[in-house]
């Protein structure tokens, strides 16, 4: 549908809204094609086309909130639908909801693709995927079994709200997922492998070619399967980049998200030290990662938070919900995953910034220790427990780099861990990936190095 | 508004013949949830969403595609095909394809409640409320929420499968974090899963608020080997990532499982059955139907101990020379088809509460933090307890923060200990509490 075609249409359900008596009024539509091709040793699995179109209605009706979504022609009844079950819920409530003042914008933004993923065709894509399959293979005879998914999206959302809002964003990403299984002398042992863009096109996997994502991924598996069974109980550890980017994601990103944080651990602690005074982390939209644009899906610019700023608590994560409740600035990390869902508050690209250390003297003076250099997922909790899993890891032995380690989790509690960082390096590095608060979103996190103190993290080894 | 949706099945179906596939299946889905929701004390929202749209999947000299719209008319369908029979011909044979499923004979299951679909989101409000008001000040509520959904599903395809199922659905429950000196406990939640609509705002409130106020008597855990009792939401988290994903047909066929090969062997304690149950009428897995057309059914997978199957979809069933289970699952996000588990089932034991818990000393884990990083193919988990209690001559004594387990599936499936007689439905499963010896505990 054209831009002014579909302006119209969402026009009419603002009508709609502001007959019924709604005090805000936001239309979200979508029309995006996304493709998605699984592919199992050597087969394709599920080559799959979606066109996902659909209208999102929130409204803002005596303090509460209502959402419809369905079809695009629909603007009209799913408004309406809307203000009543906003009106429901506003019977019901002490306290109104208020949101927080934004100039609107009105803007048309655009990808700046080299090789635009749609235009790529599905014989091309597939025979990239044979290409990573037998490098993958080739890496070592004990690697058995591979699974690879890659995606790719490709559309517009329009944005449009009764306060002059008027947006239509370019969206899209290119998203690559592998999954190996290795077998030697009857152990079974897996590692997986993602990487992805929303603001390159399909030029992606030039930097990220399959000998590479092959390699890395090859030398997990075959590590796993050398790997000693890792103790247990507390040791100094240096942590790389993609671990550290976990770390910030679950160990006080998710808390730095307003919705989460007034229930948690860190309510109440703005302005007070929370970690090391060498650790600066923050929530931005950067430049080539995952998960920014910009501007969210509430219509307002995706900008830099400082949650931590040089070990004090500085900032959070708000919509315009939770900035008018919190008097803290509208940062722009309204997310939906699509128009089937409301927004939710969401990390963008959350990093610890560089230090001073060089990473090699991180390593000096631990007797024994470990180094984590990639995980498999990670978690947090209210109460600030976190957790990462990690895929690869080598014992630090007087010093130096040792014996790769089997998989474990690593975890500590955040109001605790982070004062114990005791050195961050200068090389940042990052990693893309998927966050599951409810609904999948694209984002990215990272760091440099760092170095814990013994105490900080508590090691699920065996041994 | 089903034999409409039928007919566009078939006419689906028509065009993908007329355009060249050899074969073609249409699944036409519509799901349409209400939900209330409270945060921060007060309700707040109230949704109502309608995801409906029709996947086609095109068989074509061997290779195969789909076509996911949410545009269903008929013009749009017939293009929708084309594009699909286009991408069948882009994509890659595949010589061990053999044929879409065939029709079976479906367990007819009365799933529909008359009451969630006549319900309003004025209605659901109230026992949310009543529920968020039952907490006392030093307790936070993080979500509270009343969710029911109206689902409806048509298959048709060229091999002469026809049919449509449908099912509601309800989830009531609610969040809350105990508010503590310096911070707060852990998220404590209790959903309760209904195929009919019961909400009971006083149960959860007062179980939930019991638990926060036993975890502020503060124990300390001790590293070693521990007798552990997994609630039915750990050990559904646990097993999610783990034994589940290890009878899969298609990880057997890859030799991406260890049960591989290893049908009538002894694998689990012999106290230890379960069963793939997608025919259990209280499950919110079950269904007349999985998502290939394919009948579901209940399924023997470990029986006293002894190893008897794995769950299969059509695909992987034909390559291995058995039959399907009915366990093709499509993903709502992805719209891939794989194989999932419909509803796991541990039979139930005789073992109440206190013979349960009555152990010297151990661990009681209600949720657990990282299962989805486990290693499915070792089956080697590392993973936090939270929350978690300690139990000490029978009785739950007070919380324990920071525990983690490490151990293995299969090693632990060998270590039941007592199996609970109270079974509780979650979402992929109904399972009874389960007591382990000689669990890897590392304290903090």
């Amino acid at each position: 549908m054209k831009d002014s075609h579909m302006f119209s249409a969402l026009k009419k359900g603002l009508e709609t809204g502001e007959k019924k008596g709604a005090d805000y009024v936001e239309l979200r539509a979508e029309e995006t094609h996304l493709t998605l091709t699984s592919y199992a040793d050597g087969r394709v699995d599920n080559l799959i086309s979606k066109m996902r179109t659909g209208l999102a209605c929130r409204v803002l009706y005596h303090g509460a909130w209502g959402f419809t979504c369905g079809r695009m022609d629909d603007a009209g009844t799913l408004v309406a639908e809307a203000c009543s079950l906003a009106r429901a819920t506003s019977q019901n409530r002490k306290e109104k909801i208020t949101l927080a003042e934004i100039t609107p914008s009105e803007e048309n933004t655009h990808k700046h693709y080299r090789i635009p993923p749609h235009e790529v065709s599905f014989e091309d894509k597939i025979s990239r995927l044979d290409t990573l399959y037998d490098r993958i293979r080739d890496h070592d005879e004990r690697i058995k079994a591979v699974s690879i998914k890659y995606s790719d999206s490709h559309g517009k959302k329009y944005l449009m709200t009764n306060e002059g809002t008027a947006i239509t964003q370019e969206t899209g990403h290119v998203w690559n997922y592998c999954w190996v299984t290795g077998k030697e002398n009857g152990t079974l042992t897996a590692a997986r492998d993602e990487v992805g863009s929303s603001e390159e096109g399909y030029e992606f996997f030039e930097k990220q070619p399959a000998e590479t994502i092959a390699d890395r991924i090859g030398k997990r598996v075959v590590l796993q399967l050398r790997g000693k069974t890792p103790k247990k109980g507390h040791f100094p550890c240096v942590l790389g980049p993609r671990v550290v980017g976990v770390l910030a994601h679950e160990a006080l990103g998710h808390l730095a998200e307003a919705d989460l944080t007034l229930n948690s651990s860190f309510n109440g602690k703005l302005g007070e030290k929370v970690a090391s005074e060498m650790v600066t982390m923050v929530d931005a939209p950067l430049e080539g990662t995952f998960g920014g644009q910009k501007y969210d899906d509430e219509g307002v610019k995706m900008a830099r938070v400082d949650i931590i700023k040089e070990g004090i608590f500085s900032g959070i994560l708000t919509d315009r919900e939770y900035a008018s409740k919190t008097q803290m600035p509208a940062c722009g990390a309204a997310r939906a995953e699509s128009f089937l869902f409301p927004t939710l508050i969401r990390m963008r690209n959350t990093f610890f910034e560089p230090g001073d250390c060089n990473d090699e003297d991180l390593f000096e003076g631990i007797d024994f220790g470990y180094y984590c250099v990639d995980f498999r997922g990670g978690q947090a909790q209210l109460n600030s427990s976190f957790q990462v899993g990690i895929q690869e890891g080598f014992e630090i032995n007087d010093g130096e780099i040792g014996d790769p380690i089997k998989d474990l989790s690593i975890s500590g509690v955040a109001t605790d861990a982070l004062f114990l960082i005791e050195g961050v390096g200068k090389q940042l590095g990052f990693e893309e990936g998927r966050c599951g608060k409810d609904q999948i979103a694209y984002i990215s996190a990272g760091g440099p190095h760092i170095r814990v103190k013994k105490g900080g993290i508590l090691f699920g080894g065996r041994e | 508004m089903m034999n409409q949706m039928i007919d566009l099945c078939e006419y689906t179906v028509s065009m993908g013949e007329k355009a060249g596939a050899d074969e073609i299946e249409a699944m036409w889905m519509k799901i349409t949830s209400i939900s209330v929701k409270a945060q921060l004390g007060e309700v707040s929202e109230a949704s109502k969403t309608r995801n409906e749209k029709i996947k086609i999947r095109v068989i074509k000299d061997k290779a195969i595609s789909s076509l996911v719209t949410y545009q269903l008319q008929k013009g749009t369908i017939q293009d929708a095909v084309e594009k699909a029979v286009q991408a069948a011909q882009a994509s890659k044979k595949d010589d061990k394809w053999d044929s879409l499923p065939s029709p079976g004979t479906y367990t007819r299951m009365d799933l529909w409640d008359s009451t969630m679909e006549a319900i309003t989101p004025e209605e659901m409000i109230d026992p949310v409320i009543e529920m968020v008001g039952l907490m006392p000040e030093d307790i936070s509520v993080y979500l509270a929420f009343n969710d029911i959904s109206l689902s409806q599903h048509a298959c048709v395809n060229s091999n002469g499968i026809h049919h449509h199922d449908q099912g509601t659905g309800g989830a009531f429950g609610m969040m809350i974090v105990g508010k503590v000196e310096g911070g707060v406990t852990p998220g404590f939640d209790e959903v309760v899963f209904m195929r009919k609509y019961r909400p009971d705002p006083t149960d959860i409130a007062r179980s939930l608020v019991d638990r926060v106020n036993l975890f502020k008597n503060t124990q300390t855990a001790a590293s070693g080997k521990s007798h552990i009792i997994f609630a039915p939401e750990a050990l559904e988290i646990l097993f999610q990532y783990t034994l589940f994903q290890a009878v899969s047909g298609e990880n057997v066929a890859r030799g991406k499982t260890l049960l591989a090969g290893k049908e009538g062997e002894l694998v689990a304690d012999p106290s230890f059955t379960l069963h793939d149950n997608g025919t259990a009428s209280e499950a919110m897995g079950s269904k007349e139907m999985d998502d290939e057309g394919v009948p579901c059914q209940d399924t023997p997978l470990i029986e006293n101990g002894v190893l008897q199957g794995y769950i299969w979809n059509d695909y992987w069933a034909k390559r291995m020379a058995t039959k399907s289970t009915g366990n093709a699952h499509y993903d709502d996000r992805t719209d891939e088809i794989s194989i999932q588990q419909n509803c796991m089932v541990i039979s139930p034991d005789d073992h109440g509460r206190e013979e349960l818990f009555d152990v010297r000393d151990g661990y009681y884990v209600l949720g657990l933090q990282g299962a989805h990083g486990s290693n499915p193919e070792s089956g080697d988990f590392s993973v936090v307890c939270t929350p978690a209690f300690r139990i000490q001559n029978g009785e739950l004594t007070g919380g324990v923060t920071g525990m983690m387990l490490s151990d293995n599936v299969f090693s632990l499936i060998k270590k039941v200990d007592a199996i609970g007689k109270e079974s509780k439905v979650s979402g992929i499963s109904i399972l009874p509490p389960v007591r382990f010896r000689d669990v890897n505990v590392i304290a903090k």
